[in-house]
């Protein structure tokens, strides 16, 4: 599904330029839960954004399913990440003045579906995530949980063939860490691509595989620890 | 104290340390503050500065009325000598009674000859007055009662400097005015014009001279009861009120009109002011088009008040965090609105100071827009106490309304909220949005209504320059000349008027010429007519009716047509019967429903049978915008008239031709000044002059309202985009593109501006009815103004909102959304 080949991103800074990732060599395949990990600042959210699409300034090869995504105009990158991609984030990034049944319209209002279909979608989204009784309130009388629950809600309310999940349970508290985890691994058994990045060993045990990246460089021992687990 | 002084202080070091806050907070006030002091400045000239002399409080003007002519402007007349003598004498309520007449006068000898605006008053107009000469002396009252023995002049200020280099040894020189000489005993004080706001005379000279000094009608009629010649003025005695000298002087006007009942029938007196009397039925005029000035300035300063509270209120979003400081420090909510206070008292003194400085220079542009019979000097628009009063007060005033809301809004904000800022939908931020929205909708709404007055007054001058003045308006050159003031009899008169169109003929670029007793549009002495049938014995059965003398090439040379019967001819002169021609409305008027033509009239006062012999389409008598007005012409070889206009119809340009009939009237008489040497256009250009005036001022202010409004809208949007950049990430994250998030902007911003464009859309047409008497041929709803004015708006709006939209749209989500 996904193959990365030697993608660099860099900021310049002064005269010259810093590097935030440095000859990525990436493999995923339809289906697999990956977790990447690495100290603050190695460039994860960096990675995903380029996963995402979401960033398209940097050089290499990338190829996303079918499309070479490093030959494509940004704006038809945007079209791929709306097509194929939901993101959740660690502040969760739900919008304050809208309610919940509304937040989960937005991702659907870009897309051009009629008004009945999107309700009879946000309908089926809120009954199968359980927060029907949710759905005129607004995000701050909701618990942090709940809110990401509602955000992962609107990641895959597109039907997403990828989520990307930056640090998706970096604000929670454990047991609501584990209720996200478990919906995020109940999504992939369904077949969702998922990369997720997080700090924490447990949820990273939820992935198929590590990867670890410093300094934005990917380090090759846990590579090969994937691709042993793989075979 | 301490405190207060400190707070002011630290406001100071905050303006200073954002000098480009301070600079935009100080211009856009500055502007609006300068659009009202300039316009406050023309109505402080005119309408409120009292006149510089003796306690002009006591001053009041007697004006005539006539209960045959209800119609307003005929409520400010003039009166007879003769009356304002016996009323003078008669009353017990005022401790002067003045009177004066403004004449031209020749001035010959030494220097061009030249035309001067002389006023010639009674010999106790200065003591009436108050005014004491700066040189020399006034008029001796004693003196001045001899007919004919007391030529002596008082110049004006200006006269004295323009035409005298202003000589030191002036007094006692001769000054030779219509032929005759004149000493020169006095020149007035700088600041004294006259009893106008707007002062134009050059000298005065005393009424024992009427007989010398004033030429044709107005020196036979002048001591004719029935014919209204002075202006009169008096000053009340100590503890008598208006109303009481009024009734005083009503009850003597109504002796006057039982002693001479065919002079005086129907006329009576009543008094205002000086100042509101000397304005006359302008007054009434100028009052309207400054209230419509004053507010529309108004609006600019709301606009500008409105932009400057978005501006606190985006600052004090940012200040948030520093209050919250000092509150925690024990800081009182008082002295934290007083501290935001001080700011906006700041930035109003600094743009009260620079809309003064604005204003001193929009007054020299105004100066040079004035009408233009008014010379340079003759205007003046003194930045005196009361400018700086009412620039202070405006500038405190909008300090309070617009600093006001954002301290308020400051003041509402509780600690807690503020320390967890950031999660949340928070309620004083939803508060502030909903304030901005609604400063976009009023600065919308209030720059519709300044465009829309605007653009009615645009329509209103296109509409009155497309009126038919009802003659040929291009190629038609026009001058008076004064013979009686150079003392030609009429024999002499006739002969000069017979070689002067002999001349002229003659020449190539000339197509005709014609003389006339009064210059196109330029009004004239109106008769009392009495149609046949009715009893001239009756005076209230009379009506008035504007009547000019004109030759026999006259309708040709203006083009006006003859609708029956036939113009004048050589032979229509003394002792052939007496013929009249009389235009459409006054044929209407007095013979209705029948052939006026072959019909007789008679005036008041004289003893002519007037036959009817031809009638001639409408012209515009005194004023492009005026009703059809009834007038008839008279035979000038059958009614004499000593002075005189000269029509010249030239076979091009009418200034390239100007040149040689300036040498041909040169040669007939090289003491004969030219005065009012215009083209017709020109003359058309000054009956439109208000017109156009106003419609400048309004459409610079309301494109200044409309530029306000703009950087207002693109303020406020900015900033929202600022604000908004987050939520513009995620949904960029969530498949917003460019083109959405281009819309989402824009559709807020012109969301908002529909909004302000209805309101003010509505209170424009609204206006558009209140000032209907200001405007030329406007009814109902202006097509031009109520489409222009919207479509201009939204699409200013749509460019002030599409900067802020493009920046939305190049939001870089990954930016945005690393706000951690
Ligand atoms: N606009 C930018 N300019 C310069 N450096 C940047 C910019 N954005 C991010 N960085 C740097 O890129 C590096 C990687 O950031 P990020 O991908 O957010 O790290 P992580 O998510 O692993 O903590 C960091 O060192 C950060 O400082
Ligand atoms: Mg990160």
């Amino acid at each position: 599904m996904i193959q990365m080949k030697g993608v660099e991103k860099s900021y310049p800074v002064g005269a010259g330029r810093t590097w935030v990732l440095r000859r990525i060599d990436l493999g995923i395949r339809e289906g697999e839960f990956v977790t990447i990990m690495g100290p603050s600042g190695a460039g994860k959210s960096t990675l995903m954004a380029i996963l995402g699409m979401l960033d398209s300034a940097w050089e290499g090869e990338y190829n996303f399913l079918e499309y070479t995504v490093h030959k494509m105009k940004p704006q038809q990158r945007v079209e791929l990440h709306k097509r194929f991609i939901g993101f959740v984030f660690q502040q969760y990034h739900l919008l304050d003045d809208l309610t919940v049944a509304e937040n989960l319209d937005l991702p659907l209002s870009y897309r051009d579906l009629k008004k009945a279909e999107r309700q009879s979608i946000v309908a089926d989204t809120l009954d199968r995530f359980q927060i029907v009784a949710k759905k005129d309130l607004y995000p701050s009388q909701l618990s942090g949980g709940q809110q990401q629950l509602v955000a992962v809600a609107r990641a895959v309310i597109g039907n997403p063939k990828l989520i990307l999940a930056d640090e998706p349970t970096g604000s929670l508290h454990s047991s609501q860490g584990k209720m996200i985890m478990d919906m995020l691994k109940d999504l992939n058994r369904q077949g969702t691509t998922i990369i997720q990045v997080t700090h924490n060993e447990n949820w990273a045990a939820y992935g198929d595989r590590v990867i670890q990246l410093l300094d934005g460089w990917i380090v090759p021992t846990e590579e090969k620890r994937g691709v042993a687990r793989e075979a | 104290m301490d405190n207060l002084l400190l707070d002011f202080r630290y406001a100071l070091r905050l303006l200073r340390k954002s000098p480009g806050f301070t600079l935009v907070a100080v211009l856009t006030l500055g502007l609006g503050i300068g659009a009202n002091t300039t316009i406050f400045t023309i109505v402080n000239a005119v309408l409120l500065r009292s006149l510089p002399v003796n306690d002009p409080d006591h001053l009041v003007s007697v004006l005539g009325t006539d209960s045959r002519n209800s119609a307003s402007q005929q409520q400010f007349m003039p009166m007879s000598y003769r009356n304002y003598e016996d009323l003078r004498d008669r009353n017990g309520s005022l401790s002067e009674t003045a009177a004066q007449i403004f004449t031209g006068v020749n001035v010959s000898g030494k220097g061009n000859p030249e035309q001067l605006n002389a006023t010639v008053v009674s010999g106790n107009y200065f003591d009436a007055l108050g005014v004491r000469a700066l040189l020399g002396t006034t008029f001796d009252r004693e003196q001045a009662k001899k007919p004919g023995g007391y030529p002596v002049v008082v110049l004006s200020y200006g006269l004295w400097q323009r035409r005298f280099g202003a000589d030191p040894s002036i007094l006692g020189k001769t000054l030779t005015l219509n032929q005759q000489p004149y000493t020169v005993i006095g020149v007035a004080p700088k600041d004294f014009q006259g009893t106008f706001p707007v002062g134009f005379v050059d000298l005065w000279i005393p009424d024992a001279m009427h007989d010398q000094v004033l030429t044709g009608v107005f020196r036979d009629w002048f001591l004719q009861r029935s014919k209204r010649m002075v202006s009169v003025f008096g000053r009340l005695k100590q503890g008598v009120s208006l109303t009481q000298a009024e009734a005083e002087l009503k009850t003597i006007a109504g002796q006057l009109a039982r002693e001479y009942p065919n002079d005086n029938e129907g006329r009576s007196v009543r008094l205002v002011s000086l100042s509101e009397g000397s304005l006359g039925p302008a007054r009434g005029i100028f009052v309207q088009a400054s209230a419509v000035l004053m507010g529309v300035v108004g609006l600019v300063l709301l606009i500008a008040c409105a932009n400057l509270a978005n501006l606190l209120l985006a600052r004090s979003a940012d200040r948030r965090r520093e209050l919250a400081v000092r509150m925690a420090l024990g800081a009182s909510r008082s002295r934290l609105s007083a501290l935001l206070l001080y700011e906006c008292v700041i930035i109003s003194l600094l743009g009260g100071a620079a809309g003064l400085v604005i204003a001193a220079v929009a007054r020299h542009v105004l100066l040079l827009l004035r009408p233009p019979f008014l010379r340079a000097g003759d205007i003046d628009l003194p930045m005196d106490s009361s400018v700086l009063l009412f620039t202070l007060i405006v500038a405190v005033g909008t300090a309070v309304l617009f600093g006001m809301m954002p301290a308020w809004q400051a003041m509402r904000f509780n600690l807690s909220d503020t320390i967890k800022e950031g999660g949340g939908r928070s309620g004083s931020a939803g508060r502030r949005r909903a304030l901005r929205n609604a400063l976009i909708v009023t600065e919308v709404a209030l720059s519709i209504i300044a465009l829309t007055s605007a653009g009615l007054f645009l329509s209103s001058l296109h509409n009155a320059q497309r009126i038919d003045p009802g003659f040929e308006s291009h190629n038609l050159l026009v001058m008076t000349l004064d013979l009686g003031a150079q003392n030609y009899s009429r024999d002499q008169g006739e002969e000069f008027h017979r070689r002067l169109r002999e001349r002229l003929a003659a020449m190539p670029q000339v197509q005709g010429a014609a003389l006339a007793s009064d210059p196109p549009l330029g009004g004239s002495i109106a008769r009392t007519v009495f149609p046949e049938g009715v009893d001239v014995g009756d005076p209230r059965r009379g009506k008035l009716s504007p009547v000019i003398q004109v030759d026999t090439n006259y309708f040709q040379t203006l083009g006006i047509p003859l609708l029956r019967g036939r113009a004048f001819r050589e032979t229509d002169r003394d002792g052939a019967p007496m013929v009249t021609v009389v235009n459409q409305t006054f044929a209407a008027q007095f013979f209705p429903g029948q052939e006026a033509i072959g019909k007789h009239f008679r005036c008041l006062g004289e003893t002519w049978n007037l036959e009817v012999i031809g009638i001639t389409r409408d012209t515009k008598v005194s004023s492009v915008g005026e009703d059809p007005t009834p007038q008839f012409y008279l035979p000038l070889l059958q009614h004499y008239s000593s002075t005189f206009t000269l029509h010249v119809r030239t076979a091009g340009d009418p200034m390239a031709a100007l040149p040689t009939v300036r040498s041909a009237v040169q040669e007939l008489d090289h003491q004969l000044p030219q005065v009012q040497v215009r083209t017709i256009s020109e003359l058309l250009d000054q009956a439109l002059w208000a017109a156009r005036f106003g419609a400048t001022l309004l459409l610079v202010f309301g494109l200044l309202a409309l530029t306000l409004a703009a950087v207002g809208i693109y303020g406020v949007m900015s900033y929202t985009v600022e604000q908004r950049r987050q939520e513009l990430g995620i949904r960029m994250a969530l498949g917003a593109q460019k083109r959405d998030v281009l819309r989402l902007v824009l559709g807020q911003g012109l969301f908002l501006t529909g909004i302000g464009a209805a309101i003010g859309l509505l209170a424009g047409f609204m206006l558009s009815r209140g000032i209907g008497a200001l405007l030329y041929g406007i009814r109902g709803l202006d097509p031009f103004t109520f489409s222009t004015v919207p479509a201009v708006l939204v699409g200013v709006a749509l460019l002030a909102c599409l900067i802020p939209a493009r920046r939305a749209a190049r939001v870089d989500p990954l930016e945005a959304l690393r706000h951690e």
